[in-house]
């Protein structure tokens, strides 16, 4: 080292001092604009038909800054629109009103609007796929109506409307009938031959009940669960209830384009149909008293599908096994014993067979094989499968035989009724 | 010599076994993907042990001509001139390749981190590093290697499991739906690029036991077959073989893709890191050989005044020799494994052991202990 000279050496680290801390090509987080959600929607008709909003969040504001000045309804999201003949152009439009440069790496759900989802959605994907920044975990929902709507909403329980989504999104297993599928998931789904995919539905509405005034007197209802009629609060009442968020149900979609929606009766169906993991419950009637119905919550369940071909037709065997406890029940009769679990078991199996029948149906209305049945005689017998091409007619008028048994094991922490004096 | 430095045989697998592993694994997955479909990791497994033969080659090459680099035992094989001129062969192949995995390199950190920065800046760091690297000698580029690969392997390891949740393992089904011939087909990109472990003919002389550099070269071209395997696995279960096709980078994306509670994620930084100093392992491999070729080719005394001027040689290359990706890749799918493996991983090696055998068969010449200063 002696055949350097110092001073050499001194500026050389000097000079090296300038690039590689890293101050070169500084971007402080508060000259970014962080989008963590992004909504599409598609208006036919239109030069322009991409409608695009961006959800940029604002740190300042959510850590509580008073830079922001106006505290009340100071909402630390902030929208950005903008209309394109595609999403860059769209998105472009929209960064024209940004004061800091775009920053989508945290960008963790893309809404879709309903008619954007009708005209395709692969577009949508290509656009998040190319894009060095944007991550293909990103989660997809798709909503019925426009999907700019939902970023406006302010009745929230999360701090910001992105974090209120992720957070529907987090919890659906444990508090919505609705599967929401990655954006990976869904390609890999549509690129596989013989199946479709699907993804959740977010809507906004009121809230589904309307207020009941004090002096009447209350009515309970014991477990909705199989009622379904929950879209019924379009019965304007008086003091008109806020809107949320409400994420449940299924898109369906048939190739990249939407087919239809599930509700989420349906879904449930759907999710014994695949196999998905949920938490629901079910109502089946009260084996000692028909009128009263008792509660079954579903702990886990298993489905195995095997597609049996035969010279050129092809029909399914699903078998589902459920495992429940017995959470409500609105007689006085004691349940707890062995024939009558055996019983609800049976009549459990009976509605989830039902549901599932019912779920599919609408699929092969729909010609949708989101569960991928095609996929797995695909797997099994590829040559098969080319004949029984195009899947998705094959899928129409197949033939699924469906086995479903359910046992109950538990049934909380009452042993039985208590047996309340006359 | 112009080396004065030794390395273990260890040392020396370990050394190979990241000269292999460094690229094969970002743009393997697409092309054997698009060839093979479903039955991809089969084709890579298979193709990847095609350097198992190249090694055999080598190895035996190196124990009949003891002390000497390939570049010194073709021109006692051959004769002076076709010797000299399958070395200066030799020479531009180490050269073309480094400047394709520099290229490789600044391409995909362009597509997939900084986009606005221009190739070049990428490539004349990374190559300006590994001139570095070179001047230094053989073992400081093999103690490097020791502690590079420590990154590579535990990092690998750590996001292949982390992805698990991620698996669909129906979708390495229906298996070989068209027959054996698309596995083959697909076979012949991941036999490419384990052909590379030919660099192995200019280290033998430099092990300490050059005996071991059979078992060094096969547990070198088995473990990157075994990680690179598992890597495609992964891909594919996550992707299926439809978006492996069409990523540009499928296994980045694959690291990308997972998100475990939200907070095992992102670890395609880490990742990159470890790539950055796998593929700065293998350019200044490439790089030491290509240098050391010209200087014995060429007779030189010392194989650091080739260093500079190589050096701007590979930057040259690798932002001249391809005008954009597509480009890049279709020659790394279609023309490069043919010319290559043909030429350079098995033409020439047979050729010369042949020769070897040739001549001392049927001409009674031998090779054996004869010692070149």
């Amino acid at each position: 080292m002696n055949k350097i000279p110092r001073l050499t050496l001194f500026l050389l680290t000097a000079f090296m001092l300038i690039f590689i801390p890293g101050c070169w090509d500084h971007v402080e987080i508060e000259e970014l604009a962080i989008v963590r959600s992004i909504s599409v929607d598609y208006i036919p008709g239109e030069r322009a038909p991409y409608f695009v909003t961006l959800a940029v969040i604002r740190p300042g504001e959510m850590a509580g800054g008073g830079e922001g000045g106006g505290g009340g309804g100071g909402s630390p999201t902030r929208l950005y629109s903008g209309t394109g003949a595609s999403l860059d152009l769209a998105v472009q439009e929209a960064t024209f009103s940004l004061t800091r440069q775009l920053f989508l790496a945290h960008n963790e759900v893309v809404l879709i609007g309903e008619e954007a989802a009708r005209q395709g959605i692969y577009h949508i994907m290509d656009f998040i796929l190319r894009n060095a920044q944007l991550r293909l975990t990103n989660s997809i929902v798709i909503i019925p109506g426009t999907a700019h709507k939902i970023l406006t909403q302010t009745e929230l329980l999360e701090t910001g409307i992105s974090e209120e989504i992720l957070g529907l999104i987090a919890q659906e297993e444990q508090t919505s009938e609705a599967v929401t599928q990655e954006m990976f998931v869904m390609l890999r789904d549509m690129s596989t031959p013989g199946q479709d995919t699907f993804t959740a539905v977010l809507h906004v509405g009121p809230q589904p009940k309307k207020v009941i005034p004090e002096i009447e007197v209350e009515e309970r209802e014991d477990g909705g669960g199989g009622a379904g009629g929950e879209s019924g609060g379009a019965e304007a009442s008086e003091a008109e209830p806020p809107e949320i968020l409400t994420l449940s149900g299924l898109a369906v979609f048939r190739g990249d384009k939407l087919a239809g929606f599930l509700n989420h009766v349906e879904t449930r169906g759907f999710i014994w149909l695949n196999g998905e993991p949920s938490r629901s419950i079910i109502a089946v009637p009260d084996p000692m008293d028909p009128t009263k119905i008792v509660n079954i919550s579903i702990i886990r369940s298993q489905t195995t599908v095997t597609p049996e071909i035969k010279d050129g037709n092809v029909s399914f065997r699903v078998e589902v096994v459920a495992e429940g406890d017995l959470i409500a029940q609105s007689s006085l009769y004691n349940l707890s014993t062995p024939a009558m679990l055996k019983k609800l078991g049976s009549s459990t199996s009976a509605v989830i067979k039902m549901e599932m029948e019912k779920t599919l149906q609408v699929l092969q209305g729909m010609e949708a094989d989101i569960m991928g049945y095609g996929a797995s005689v695909y797997r099994k017998d590829p040559k098969a499968f080319q004949e029984l091409s195009p899947w998705s007619e094959t899928f129409r008028d197949v033939t699924v035989d469906i086995h479903v048994t359910a046992q109950i094991r538990r049934t909380g922490q009452l042993s039985r009724p208590v047996q309340l004096k006359r | 010599m112009l080396e004065k430095g030794k390395i273990s045989p260890r040392q020396a697998g370990e050394l190979m076994f990241i000269t292999l592993l460094a690229t094969v694994i970002l743009l393997v997955p697409e092309i054997t993907a698009d060839l093979a479909g479903h039955d991809a990791w089969l084709a890579t497994f298979v193709g990847s042990l095609f350097g198992l033969l190249t090694v055999g080659i080598i190895a035996w090459l190196g124990l009949k001509h003891p002390g000497k680099t390939i570049y010194q035992y073709a021109e006692s094989v051959l004769g002076k001139y076709p010797g000299k001129l399958v070395g200066l062969a030799y020479v531009w192949i180490f050269l073309h390749l480094a400047a394709m995995v520099v290229r490789q390199f600044g391409d995909f950190l362009t597509t997939s981190f900084m986009v606005l920065t221009p190739l070049s800046v990428f490539n004349i760091s990374l190559t300006a590093l590994a001139a570095l690297a070179v001047i230094m000698g053989l073992e400081v580029i093999t103690r490097m290697s020791e502690f590079i690969i420590l990154l590579v392997v535990s990092f690998l390891l750590l996001v292949i499991t982390l992805s698990i949740g991620n698996w669909e393992l129906n979708q390495l089904l229906p298996f070989m739906k068209d027959g054996i011939m698309p596995v083959l087909r697909g076979a012949i990109v991941p036999a490419a690029f384990h052909g590379e472990i030919v660099v192995l003919a200019v280290l033998i002389p430099f092990l300490t036991r050059p005996k071991a550099a059979f078992l060094s070269g096969t547990a070198a071209v088995t473990a990157s077959a075994l990680l690179l395997t598992m890597a495609v696995v992964g891909t594919l279960a996550v992707f299926g073989p439809e978006l492996t096709t069409s990523f540009r980078f499928p296994i980045h994306l694959f690291v990308r893709s997972i998100n475990i509670g939200k907070v095992l994620t992102r670890f395609e930084v880490v990742v990159m890191v470890t790539w950055v100093a796998g593929v700065f392992i293998k350019i200044s491999v490439l790089y030491y050989c290509a240098a050391l070729g010209t200087a014995q080719v060429f007779g030189l005394s010392e194989y650091r005044s080739t260093v500079l001027p190589l050096g701007v040689l590979i930057t040259a290359l690798s932002v001249l020799l391809f005008e954009d990706i597509a480009e890049l890749v279709s020659f790394l799918a279609q023309a490069w494994p043919r010319f290559s493996i043909s030429v350079y991983f098995f033409g020439l090696p047979f050729l010369l052991l042949l020769v070897t055998v040739i001549r001392e068969k049927i001409f009674g010449h031998s090779f054996g202990g004869q010692q070149d200063e």
